[in-house]
């Protein structure tokens, strides 16, 4: 249920902040429902595969969204699977669908897409740790292991839901290969992290990936929406905060310096670490 | 050949161009003085300087590409633009190599990189460009003055400065005086067309550190300066507007006031944008310390324009025009990115000021030399002319016969330049490199011509 929510908003999520983006910049930009168009139309080209790739070249973006759409079904935002740690079985599901793009990547033996892949996958070990540790201290700290029974933020455990928002929030824009941990609009090669792997797809396959990363960043919208108050409800608060808070950050922000990027996921895996630190001492405050 | 080296331990090669049978080196002593001509004989070959001087490197390389003249003891000979030759690339043995283009993901120039990388870091670069290569120089041979200014205007990224330049060349070789209202009203263009130009430099390195809102700003001043520049040519790029012997247009009174406020409000806006940018800690923090070029580099490889100012080394040709009176060369020491980008930041100003200057003391009179061609047919002449473009000091060389063009010499302020950057990302990052690149933004097509 929440799978198929996710899938028919993220264009209107990834489409719409492109509108926005250009409306701080004091340009019309393109229509808000852009990326629906986008995507059909790249739905109805043709693609190309490079010599010498395998079969895993067609199969990493089925793969992809594959992944994230399981993922996007244990977010407990419409009533879905459940069952007690489940939020490791959805972190992972994220990263099996990348695994497949970095081998896709890999696979195409360009040079672009082996450092795509080795910096997306050094992104997401930096990622990792912060998300999966927060998750954790949230479940621990509603004494149930699975997502659809977080509950959500009160007096009794601000504290370690604090942090481990802190800790999602990082990840979303790691993980959503966002400023300023990474650059979608960028042209140069060279400085691209995500859009580095996908620079040989094209068409349908191209289409996959971008819808699959655009339903991979409302996850974690989510997963930051289930710690607020009113849990799953205020799901469509946290896409608009979301939504504003990338548009003026994509705007007026600069992107870090590629090698200062452990600094900044620092805080992230910090913030796990305290947040579970926040839960076995008891600091309940 | 004594004294040439003497003078190019001190000074700078200007240009190394061959006028058959001889071999040309101007070369720019102290600041101030007049450049020096040495004139060396070569037929098939000509003794190589540049392993003492790496500012003749490409010059020599492209002597023996384009007139078969072979440099005698240059340490492994090869192409420059033609690729029908072979081309053995330098390797680092035991470094990853990482080709990057001719062609790229943007809409830019063709040019190829070679990278060879430990991790992220890059440990050398190899540079191979001439994908532009379009013969321009001999195009020149035989062509009429006006088809040779059509030319000029295409043969690298500044337009007006070419046009310029060359029409500088056959005003000298042939005597025709410019009147003063001409003089100035090219100075006009040639400082739009560098306030532009720099102005598209910034709005490309905020691109390119993903700060969209100071790129688009100052994308946006630079597309209405090109608006007053169209205004006053009739083309954004100021084309077709220098004729040999003064301008093709004029403009009136009301004109002339409307486009200086205009060019004011422009000012006070391109300010504004860049003191904001450069105060942001992040943008500082993308910009410094990085692709650093020393002094000592600078005048070991002859830059010119704002990537020698951001050196330190304060020459600008304008130090030389009458018109600029009183001039200061606008100077930076760091040589990293942050020095240029302050450079140019400084030389907008500076340009917005020249230009108020120059549009409201306006000499009157005509805007061009009318009256007949003083060359007689079949008459020879030679005169070489310097121009400080927006990318540096571009030069032309031209020999006349008559109302024909024989041959030309164009040094292009890229072809200078563009050895800077091999040297500027040694030791960076890989992902820091297109922001190394940017802040150079040199032509390809120029260098390439």
């Amino acid at each position: 249920m929440s799978a198929l929510l996710l899938l028919l908003l993220a264009p209107l999520f990834t489409g719409s902040l492109k509108w926005l983006k250009a409306r701080l910049q004091n340009r019309r930009g393109p229509d808000p429902f852009y990326d629906y168009k986008n995507l059909f139309k790249l739905w109805r080209k043709a693609w190309i595969r490079p010599q010498g790739s395998s079969p895993l070249f067609l199969l990493a973006p089925v793969a992809s969204l594959l992944g994230v759409g399981l993922a996007a079904a244990f977010l407990p935002v419409l009533p879905g699977v459940s069952f007690a740690g489940d939020f490791l079985v959805l972190v992972y599901l994220l990263n099996l669908g990348r695994f497949f793009q970095v081998l896709a990547a890999l696979d195409t033996g360009s040079a672009f897409g082996g450092q795509g892949s080795y910096r997306e996958s050094l992104v997401s070990v930096l990622a990792e740790p912060g998300t999966v540790l927060a998750l954790g201290a949230a479940g621990l700290a509603s004494g149930s292991l699975s997502l659809a029974a977080f509950t959500p933020l009160s007096q009794e455990n601000a504290l370690v839901y604090t942090l481990a928002l802190v800790a999602l929030s990082l990840a979303l824009l790691a993980e959503g290969a966002r400023l300023p941990v990474d650059d979608p609009t960028t042209h140069l090669e060279l400085t691209m992290i995500h859009e580095a792997q996908l620079l040989d797809h094209s068409g349908p396959l191209l289409a996959l990936y971008e819808l699959s990363a655009g339903m991979k960043l409302l996850v974690y919208a989510g997963l930051i929406a289930l710690l607020l108050p009113f849990g799953p409800l205020s799901f469509p608060a946290v896409l608009l905060l979301a939504w504003l808070a990338l548009g003026y950050l994509e705007t007026y922000g600069v992107r870090l310096r590629y090698l200062r990027l452990p600094d900044l996921m620092s805080y992230n895996t910090l913030s796990g670490i305290l947040a579970v630190l926040g839960v076995v001492l008891r600091f309940r405050i | 050949m004594e004294t040439l080296k003497q003078v190019l331990g001190s000074g700078r090669l200007v240009a190394l161009w061959y006028d058959a049978p001889h071999l040309h080196y101007l070369v720019e002593g102290s600041e101030g003085a007049p450049p020096q001509e040495f004139r060396v004989e070569a037929r098939k070959s000509f003794p190589s300087l540049a392993e003492e001087f790496p500012a003749l490197d490409w010059f020599e390389r492209e002597l023996w590409e384009e007139h078969g003249l072979v440099p005698e003891g240059y340490p492994a000979l090869k192409p420059l633009r033609n690729h029908h030759l072979p081309y053995p690339f330098e390797r680092v043995e035991g470094l990853h190599e990482v080709p990057v283009g001719p062609v790229h993901a943007g809409i830019i120039e063709p040019g190829h990189f070679r990278f060879s990388v430990l991790g992220e870091r890059i440990i050398h670069l190899e540079l191979r460009l001439g994908y532009q290569h379009r013969g321009v120089e001999r195009l020149f041979q035989g062509a009429s003055l006006e088809r040779a200014l059509l030319l000029a205007e295409r043969a690298g990224g500044e337009s007006v400065a070419h046009a310029l330049a060359f029409c500088q060349a056959v005003e000298v070789a042939s005597g025709v005086e410019v009147p003063p209202r001409a003089c100035q009203l090219r100075r006009v263009l040639l400082e739009l067309e560098r306030l532009f130009g720099h102005l598209g430099h910034l709005a490309g390195l905020f691109t390119d550190i993903g700060y969209a809102y100071a790129a688009t700003q100052v994308g946006k001043v630079r597309a209405l300066l090109q608006g007053q520049l169209e205004r006053l040519t009739g083309h954004r790029y100021g084309r077709n507007a220098l004729t040999v012997g003064g301008v093709g247009f004029d403009l009136d009174p009301k004109t002339q006031l409307e486009v200086r406020r205009a060019l004011s409000e422009l000012a006070a806006e391109a300010e504004a944008h860049l003191f904001a940018a450069l105060k942001h800690p992040m943008v500082l923090d993308r910009l410094r310390y990085v692709g650093p070029i020393t002094q000592a580099q600078a005048r070991l490889l002859g830059l010119v324009g704002p990537a020698a100012r951001a050196c330190g080394l304060g020459r600008d040709l304008r130090q030389d025009d009458a018109l600029y009176q009183p001039f200061t060369p606008v100077t930076r020491t760091g040589g990293d990115v942050l020095a240029r980008a302050q450079v140019y930041i400084e030389e907008v100003r500076q340009g917005f000021a020249y230009l108020d200057r120059f549009l409201s003391e306006l000499p009157t009179g005509a805007v061009s030399a009318g009256g007949v061609w003083p060359l007689q047919e079949g008459e020879l002449r030679k005169a070489f002319s310097r121009v400080e473009a927006g990318r540096g000091e571009l030069f032309y060389w031209v020999r006349l016969r008559g109302r024909r063009v024989e041959q030309v010499k164009i040094v292009d302020p890229s072809f200078k330049n563009w050895r800077a950057l091999e040297l500027a990302v040694r030791g960076m990052g890989l992902p820091d490199f297109p922001l190394i690149n940017k802040s150079f933004d040199l032509s390809y097509a120029g260098c390439d011509l």
